[in-house]
């Protein structure tokens, strides 16, 4: 019926309907329902519609494009917050790694001097010191 | 339609247009095939949904037009991503109500007194007839019942290979399928098409106004 079949099968079954009638009949059925789907008349657009698909595919391009630069932008914001993260991570890590050079690995004197200035630093900010010769002790601690 | 003199351009041409931004030229391409893509939506998904699935079509070619072949065929192209769209469709059709999508529609875009949407698009001295439009609405509506109750496939190749015109090999092409598969769901849809629309069968299978425009 399609024109699909090989041309000693296709005779085969030509030779087959010769002798029967249902297989006959089915066939003629089939040829009657393809006749039927190809003579169905296409469903006719609505007036317009042409205009309306360009108007919605220009619109959704327009829309595609508006929403770009915004991504852009986190992208730049992420990619700044990411390195100034790790700017600070570097330094914070340079600074300890000082701090921790002043808390045990630098030669006694130098551990006292660092000691005292922590402790001037800390009178100077809290205000608990007393001002001896020019020198400022803790509270109570005259010299 | 459109005459020899001033035919379409090539659809080649139209599509490297498209892709420099040339906004007549998409508008071309649509006009010449919106009308086929919409009637074959239409079977597929019924005509209360048509239109919204021929848009999305048609923005599914603007978007990959970049990626068609000049050396394939744009027909089959085009068939290919409006039966995806269909399907796609009735998938989601499917999740949000949960069972069987009918495609009957209702007058779709007929006017009073004018045909139904399965009628003969052009004036037809047969149609005047109110007894014999009302035996065209009758058959399309028939027809598009019986459409609607096979599988989304099965609808899919019948409709392409006997109301569209495509070959066994351009079917298979449009839904990335085995020709066996392409052979037995037209088998099997056609049984099934033949039951429900036996009634209607005469022998010489014409509709009720011979003469009336076939499908391309």
């Amino acid at each position: 019926m399609d024109g699909q079949l090989p041309g000693p099968v296709r005779a085969r079954v030509r030779s087959h309907l010769v002798r029967c009638a249902p297989c006959r009949r089915e066939l003629a059925e089939l040829e009657a329902l393809r006749q039927l789907l190809a003579g169905a008349p296409a469903p006719p657009p609505p007036p317009g519609l042409a205009e309306t698909i360009v108007g919605h595919v220009r619109f959704r391009e327009a829309e595609r494009v508006r929403r770009r630069p915004r991504v852009r932008f986190w992208q730049g914001a992420i990619a700044g917050g990411v390195a100034a993260v790790l700017v600070v991570a570097l330094w914070w890590a340079g600074l300890d790694g000082l701090s921790r050079m002043g808390h045990g690995s630098a030669p006694p004197a130098v551990e006292a001097a660092l000691m005292e200035h922590s402790l001037y630093a800390s009178l100077l900010e809290t205000g608990a010191g007393d001002w001896v010769d020019w020198a400022l002790v803790p509270a109570g601690d005259g010299r | 339609m459109t005459s020899r003199k001033t035919g379409p351009p090539p659809v080649g041409d139209l599509i490297a247009r498209c892709l420099t931004g040339d906004v007549r030229a998409f508008e071309t391409l649509v006009r010449t095939h919106h009308d086929q893509v919409y009637g074959y939506a239409c079977r597929m998904v019924g005509p209360d949904a048509a239109d919204d699935v021929v848009q999305e079509v048609f923005l599914r070619v603007y978007r990959s037009l970049h990626t068609f072949r000049s050396e394939s065929d744009f027909k089959t192209w085009l068939y290919r991503i409006t039966t995806n769209a269909c399907l796609d469709h009735l998938r989601r059709m499917r999740r949000q109500r949960g069972r069987f999508v009918p495609l009957e529609g209702g007058g779709g875009h007929a006017d009073e007194g004018g045909p139904a949407w399965g009628g003969p698009e052009r004036p037809d001295p047969g149609a005047v007839d109110p007894a014999l439009r009302a035996e065209q609405r009758e058959l399309a509506e028939a027809l598009q019942a019986a459409l609607g109750r096979l599988s989304d496939h099965h609808r899919a190749v019948l409709v392409l290979h006997d109301m569209y015109g495509f070959r066994y090999d351009e079917i298979k092409d449009i839904l990335r399928c085995s020709l066996g598969t392409v052979k037995s769901r037209l088998f099997y849809a056609r049984r099934a098409l033949r039951e429900q629309l036996r009634p209607y069968l005469d022998a010489a299978g014409d509709w009720p106004a011979s003469g009336a425009s076939s499908v391309s």
